[in-house]
């Protein structure tokens, strides 16, 4: 039942974090393969407030959130006046930049020894630490992050976002300040992600950079491509199958040894599938072009 | 109405725009007519801020807009249709001119939060006004479908239709009437003479059909090379012989 | 003291140069942002590996079998996976992330295949020579050299070629290219051929060098990417001259801190580039509504 449990906690947070690069790439049309770095940083901003600080959980959620959109802010402000390739790499670049600074900063982050006994959540004095009742939590952000995507989707917000991602100088010549728009996608979704970054903290625990790298960037990446972009529904079928796929390989009996590597080749081959055969992905309304 | 003074802009080794300076009044249908590569899209980038002149001034509404970006100028009342007629494919034909509104609180993303009350009022309000934009163009019963659905000469109906929205004074249309079936090309016109007359709007087109000219326009430019080269009422420009030359075969 | 550090940088930069020219010259053939440059990268120091070990070969044979098979390699994945693509003209960003799948699978066969290990080519000490205090070995001034000749050949090529020529005009304006009927598929294989045997080269020589292991793609396709920005993305040279200037800024950056940051470096570089001057050092300014 633990088991069960454990992967649907893990679906609620990479449902969390394929939402928020959901808001960039299938509402805004613009492709990011930072995600990882906010979602690292989120994990981060908390954990050290919980531990350094003795901070409640609850009141480091704040911190993380507004830390991760303050970052977000400057890094979108010069990079999103690129186009297409451009800004893809100043993505790209700023997310081994953050990885390298969690890496190295021994001092602040304690680098590759990363942060061990990180405290349970207590909430009103109740202690959050059985699977079950992180299951909860989880299902708690999960459903704020739905609703937070919800109404934007329906917005006269989402609307404009989707005009930008159609046609940006169309919507230009409207009179849609279009950098701005895109800028505020960028913050949003960084503080989500940061969202699914504390929660993460919590549950496992321990934290260290290896979890925040360009791979895990591109594995967020593979969940909206697979799931579908553009709308809510993408999203939540593609964390399940990206989640679902690990442990069908346990049950396959593959060797310790070669199912981090076959499990690579099979996200790789669904992106290169989709991207030939359904560009929308399952049950998404954009295609990539 | 808009005013362009000694407007220059190359690009390379190419001189684009040549010192052309423009006048056009408040309330008239005005036309830039020219041969392929004689500047006058490259004049509509300039004047809706898409590229920045070398030199020179633009002045709507006695107000400088030459250098400010160009969304900031679409902001300030002034409309485009493009060459290659764009819509919002993938948005129904309403939330197309619904986009053309300004100033709409829900598109701030705080909005849907913190004060949907006012987003909520706004947006019954521009629905309203898209709704009757749709009517004005004759597309009221295709405001649910996607723009991408539409035939190419409904689309460019939408497109009107997005320009009316919001109260642009200033409209440029470029070919306005190119790919459009010859059935469908007076509904065009009747709907541009609509929109100056009823709308008091003020239009520049772009134009290669000369007919079309004849009928609508009150005043005409004529372009070669990045220069201005004639101007005037539409019969006596298209009787010049430079125009003529320009147009052999036409 | 800097001064081995520069010769350091520059010896390594030569690597990185050839693998700019190499993405730089499919980048600009095709539009496509070819992450998987870094598979064939990989692939070719695992094919020299390979065939060292298992077969009885010398080293330059080894080393034409491996530059083949890898340029063939470069020119399969954009037949089968680019090709399709661009036909369809789904472009940009869905051909970017094929291309990025198709980086993660092909390492990942490799690391399969072979072992996530770091593997040395050759133990022992390299043959070194000195030039005054500084100190370099054999390896390191091939690479210099092979970066020179290809550089050389390369911009011969595509001066006086035909096909250089055809990529050059491609390049520049592959929709009139294709108007005016010159044979864009074929430039498109050319480029993939040339480009990916450049990479390759870059590949077999770090690895003599100082080894390999199914990691090492990725970086450099990144430092190649950074260089061809950096030195201008329409300058094939640039690129070239722009993975030099990397690999020197970075022995430098090793030098004076220490070699944690070195991979900072590249993408400090990057986005100072991007934010400052995105056309790369070597072009004119153009207003970005305006290409």
């Amino acid at each position: 039942m633990n088991y069960i449990l454990h992967i649907l906690i893990m679906i609620e947070i990479y449902l969390i974090l394929g939402l928020s690069l959901n808001l960039l790439m299938g509402y805004g049309g613009l492709f990011s393969l930072a995600q990882a770095a906010f979602y690292g940083v989120g994990a981060y901003i908390s954990a050290l407030m919980m531990i350094n600080l003795g901070m409640n959980f609850f009141f480091t959620l704040p911190f993380a959130i507004l830390g991760c959109m303050l970052l977000a802010l400057i890094v979108a402000l010069p990079s999103l006046r690129l186009k297409g390739d451009y800004f893809m790499l100043a993505t790209l670049s700023f997310q081994t930049l953050v990885f390298t600074i969690l890496y190295n900063w021994i001092p602040v982050t304690r680098g590759p020894y990363g942060i061990p006994g990180i405290p349970s959540p207590v909430l009103f004095g109740f202690k959050i630490s059985e699977v079950w009742q992180f299951f909860l939590l989880g299902l708690v952000f999960t459903a704020a992050a739905v609703y937070v995507f919800k109404k934007l989707y329906h917005s006269p917000y989402g609307r404009a976002l989707k005009a930008i991602r159609d046609d940006e100088l169309l919507a230009v010549s409207l009179g849609k300040n279009t950098t701005q728009f895109k800028v505020t996608a960028f913050v949003i979704s960084g503080g989500i992600a940061a969202l699914a970054g504390a929660l993460f903290a919590a549950y496992v625990s321990y934290i260290d950079p290896t979890s925040f790298t360009l791979d895990e960037s591109i594995f967020i990446v593979t969940i909206i491509v697979v799931g579908g972009t553009g709308n809510l529904k993408g999203p939540i079928i593609g964390a399940f199958i990206i989640l679902i796929i690990p442990e069908i390989l346990r049950f396959l009996n593959i060797p310790d040894t070669m199912a981090p590597n076959i499990r690579q080749i099979i996200y790789g081959a669904l992106i290169v599938l989709m991207m030939r055969l359904r560009p929308q992905g399952l049950l998404g309304d954009y295609r990539f072009e | 109405m808009l005013e362009l003074n000694n407007i220059n802009k190359h690009f390379g080794g190419i001189k684009a725009v040549d010192d052309v300076s423009l006048y056009f009044t408040e309330g008239k249908i005005s036309a830039l007519i020219g041969p392929n590569g004689a500047g006058k899209t490259t004049v509509f980038n300039i004047i809706s801020g898409f590229i920045r002149p070398d030199s020179g001034e633009i002045l709507f509404k006695n107000k400088t807009i030459a250098g400010l970006p160009a969304w900031k100028i679409a902001g300030a009342g002034l409309g485009r249709m493009f060459q290659d007629n764009r819509v919002f494919g993938k948005l129904t034909c309403l939330e197309n001119v619904l986009l053309a509104k300004k100033g709409n609180p829900g598109e701030n993303p705080l909005g849907a939060f913190f004060f949907p009350g006012k987003v909520r009022a706004f947006e019954a309000a521009n629905i309203s006004e898209a709704k009757k934009w749709l009517e004005f163009v004759g597309l009221a019963d295709k405001a649910e479908i996607a723009a991408d659905n539409l035939s190419y000469g409904q689309q460019k109906l939408l497109a009107f239709a997005r320009l009316m929205a919001d109260g642009r004074e200033l409209l440029l249309l470029d070919e306005p009437t190119a790919g459009v079936n010859p059935a469908m090309i007076g509904q065009v016109l009747t709907l541009i003479k609509k929109i100056v007359k009823e709308a008091g709007k003020t239009v520049i087109i772009i134009e290669h059909n000369m007919s079309v000219i004849l009928e609508i326009a009150d005043f005409v430019y004529f372009m070669d090379d990045g220069r201005v080269e004639t101007f005037g009422a539409p019969k006596d420009v298209l009787a010049d012989e430079r125009v003529r030359e320009a147009y052999t075969g036409l | 003291m800097v001064l081995q550090f520069i010769v350091n940088g520059l010896c390594a930069g030569a690597l990185f140069g050839l693998a700019a020219l190499g993405l730089s010259l499919i980048y600009n053939t095709t539009k496509v942002f070819h992450f998987a440059h870094g598979a064939v990268y990989t692939s070719a120091a695992y094919l020299l590996f390979f065939f060292l070990t298992k077969t009885s070969l010398g080293v330059i044979p080894v080393v034409i079998v491996s530059l083949a098979l890898a340029m063939l390699l470069g020119v399969l994945i954009d037949q089968v996976f680019y090709l399709p693509l661009a036909e369809k003209s789904a472009g940009g960003t869905a051909a970017i992330l094929t291309s990025l799948g198709i980086y993660t699978i092909v390492i990942n066969i490799i690391a399969l295949l072979f072992g996530n290990e770091t593997k040395i080519l050759r133990p022992g000490i390299e043959k070194t020579f000195e030039f005054g205090t500084i100190i370099v070995t054999r390896i390191q001034i091939m690479q210099v050299v092979a970066f020179l000749v290809l550089l050389l050949i390369t911009a011969l090529l595509l001066k006086f070629s035909r096909y250089g020529q055809l990529i050059r005009a491609v390049s520049d304006n592959g929709k009139l290219a294709e108007a005016l009927g010159l044979e864009t598929k074929k430039a498109r294989i050319v480029a993939f051929a040339y480009g990916s045997g450049l990479a390759a080269v870059a590949a077999c020589l770090s690895a003599l060098d100082v080894g390999l292991d199914p990691y090492i793609g990725m970086p450099v396709t990144l430092i190649a990417a950074v260089a061809m920005i950096f030195g201008g993305i329409r300058i094939f040279a640039a690129a070239a001259i722009g993975g030099v200037i990397i690999g020197i800024i970075q022995n430098l950056v090793v030098w004076q801190t220490s070699s944690k940051w070195q991979a900072a470096v590249t993408f400090v570089i990057l986005l100072v580039v991007l934010i400052f001057r995105p056309q790369g050092l070597l072009t004119p300014k153009k207003r970005l509504e305006e290409s």
